[in-house]
């Protein structure tokens, strides 16, 4: 039966709750192990990470999706704690995000062996524990989809297949690609979330993938002026676009989350926002902009439920 | 003094050395893949039975040549040491391109960075798995790069080494002797005198060339033929030991026995790679008869085996 598995184990679709859908605790790319100088204080980064997922619970968010995927941060111990001493259901996704956070032991992998490895963690568990993944997060970096990126796609797309679970992936700028290679897989569109989509606007190539029965993520909220990563941008204008989207009848299509990261595991770039400000700030924002009541919780609450569990059987039914 | 995974030592007391051996040898990553498992018990017995088959016949040292990304396992080096008797230099650096990661790859790290990274492994400790510094100390530099020209993280990673070996005193190692030129270029660019560099891998098939060893040595450096077994044609690199004791004797008897230096690159134990046929042993119980049978002396020996390990590594800090 459709279920979700936590980093405590499985959950109930109607015990998800408001979900953040892509985000991060530890995030770098793949290296920063040998690097001292990249390490966080990891006790601070818990007490960090307590307090930020207290704040999105207490703000009414339960469920949290950490999107790092394999060699990029996700740290299985650390996620098992904070999921227990928080109470926020903490969902540990299987993938890579890009050809960036490939590590080399990865590297000469093709399509059917990253299948084979991200349907071992969604169904046995990941490494050697019998903790599973609960989704798929997959990427490219920018300037489009290497050789080995298309072959990680093609593995998130065979082991979505065979396992039910959804798959979220990071590079918008390759959507069409991206949809290509579903296409050719024959993967169904209801269980594939595109994330990013609030890096490079595009309100035609929303809908369209809508229209395609695909979800659409705008999935860095709060990242602000404050950042000079070059996609920040108002929050106001990811409200517009989810106003625009709503009114359009696409609804049923967006997903919301604020792609914070607790600590980056690099030199440089800290790029580091607060999941409870999805709900402090961009909720008001969204109604601000007409989105109704009933929209958003449709969108935090109804479109995840939906959409991420894994699921066999409704595979395609709601396109 | 060589600073040994057990402290340090008078470098008087090393012995017949092996400049390059491989303990431990894995891909960056490994450890995320669920098929893969160090069986720690018998890989520390299988290893602490070919160091001992090594001193049996005379072996006094091994430099473990894995670097910082391959492997290495700090606290476990220091237990096989002191079980074995065999003196253990642990090494810092970085792999060649294909093996380093993003992290590393990244521009914003600089040889400065990479160099400071190296210095600390060897004054400090090596970084550990669990984002730990351990007390363990390497006591020499690695580096490696492809056949087909030194690629951007290999200069910065040839200049970090030449930085850090001068900072604390150590030798430099290279691989990738199709570069060799280069190398020398690159790592007396940063200051390191020629007496502290070792061309490695000169028996590579695709790459010998006596005449550029001579070349070598004529400008101060060594050169080690370090692959001495790697003789099945399965590797590309493999050379018949046959061709590589010709190599060794045409040094020899022009008069550059004090600029060799002999290593079996052998792995005492691959994780997600292939593994050498022979341990380290096969340098003293089969090469060294094959080079007595080809016409070298006592003395020419001694001096590959013990005279040139032993000035390569009695440098000062501070060069």
């Amino acid at each position: 039966m459709p279920h979700l598995n936590t980093l405590l184990g499985t959950l109930h679709p109607e015990e998800m709750g408001m979900v953040a859908v892509r985000e991060h605790i530890l995030w770098g790319s793949s290296g920063w192990e040998f690097d001292p100088r990249a390490w966080p204080r990891i006790a601070k980064v818990f007490e960090k990470s307590f307090n930020e997922l207290l704040d999105f619970k207490l703000l009414g968010g339960q469920t949290f999706v950490e999107c790092s995927g394999i060699g990029a941060g996700r740290d299985l111990d650390f996620l098992v704690k904070l999921t227990a001493v928080t109470g926020v259901h903490v969902v540990a996704s299987t993938g890579f995000w890009s050809d960036a956070h490939t590590p080399a032991h990865f590297r000469r992998y093709g399509a059917d062996d990253f299948a084979r490895l991200f349907t071992h963690e969604l169904t046995v568990g990941i490494g050697h524990t019998r903790i599973k993944a609960g989704v798929i997060s997959v990427g490219n970096g920018a300037g489009g989809m290497s050789e080995l990126e298309t072959a990680i796609y093609r593995g998130a797309v065979r082991a979505a297949k065979a396992t039910g679970a959804a798959l979220i992936t990071h590079g918008i700028d390759t959507a069409r690609r991206q949809i290509k290679i579903f296409q050719e897989e024959l993967l169904a569109l209801p269980r594939v979330v595109f994330g990013d989509c609030d890096r490079i606007i595009d309100l035609e190539r929303d809908r369209w993938l809508a229209g395609l029965g695909a979800c659409v993520a705008y999935d860095n909220v709060g990242l602000e002026a404050w950042s000079d990563l070059p996609y920040a941008m108002p929050d106001q204008w990811r409200a517009e676009l989810v106003a625009q989207m709503v009114a359009s009848g696409h609804g049923e299509s967006v997903m919301l989350s604020a792609g914070s990261k607790v600590a980056n595991l690099g030199r440089g770039g800290a790029h580091l926002s607060n999941v409870g400000n999805l709900l402090r700030y961009f909720v008001p924002e969204l109604e601000k902009a007409g989105v109704a009541q009933e929209a958003i919780r449709a969108i935090l609450v109804g479109n995840p439920k939906r959409v991420l569990p894994i699921q066999r059987d409704s595979a395609g039914g709601a396109a | 003094m060589t600073q040994t995974v057990n402290g340090a030592l008078a470098s008087a007391q090393l012995g017949v050395v092996a400049v390059r051996e491989y303990v431990i040898r894995a891909r960056p990553g490994w450890e995320h893949d669920p098929w893969l498992e160090l069986d720690r018990p018998a890989a520390f017995d299988a290893i602490v039975s070919a160091l001992r088959a090594f001193k049996t016949l005379g072996g006094g040292t091994i430099v473990e040549a894995g670097g910082t990304l391959c492997g290495r396992d700090p606290e476990m080096l220091e237990k096989l040491a002191s079980a074995s008797g065999v003196n253990i230099i642990a090494s810092t650096g970085l792999a060649g391109e294909e093996a380093t990661p993003a992290h590393f790859q990244h521009s914003r790290i600089e040889a400065a960075d990479l160099a400071d990274l190296m210095a600390d492994e060897l004054t400090t400790g090596m970084a550990a798995r669990g984002m730990r510094r351990s007390s363990v100390r390497a006591g020499a530099v690695v580096t490696a790069n492809g056949p087909d020209g030194i690629p951007d993280i290999g200069e910065r990673a040839l200049r970090a080494a030449a930085l850090a070996a001068r900072r604390a005193g150590v030798p430099v190692f290279t691989s990738g002797s199709a570069q060799a030129r280069r190398q020398l270029e690159l790592l007396t660019l940063e200051g390191l005198p020629m007496e502290c560099i070792v061309i490695g891998h000169c028996d590579d098939r695709k790459a010998a060339d006596l005449r550029r060893d001579m070349e070598i040595v004529g400008m101060g450096a060594c050169v080690a033929y370090d692959h001495v077994g790697w003789e099945d044609g399965s590797a590309p690199h493999a050379l018949s030991d046959e061709r590589r004791a010709e190599l060794v004797k045409g040094m020899v008897d022009a008069g550059f026995a004090n600029r060799v230096v002999l290593a079996c690159s052998a792995i005492g134990c691959a994780l997600g790679m292939a593994a050498s046929k022979h341990a380290t042993s096969h340098l003293l119980g089969s090469f060294v008869p094959r080079l007595s049978k080809a016409g070298i002396g006592e003395s020419a020996l001694h001096t590959m085996l013990v005279e040139n390990p032993r000035r390569l590594f009695a440098a000062e800090p501070g060069r």
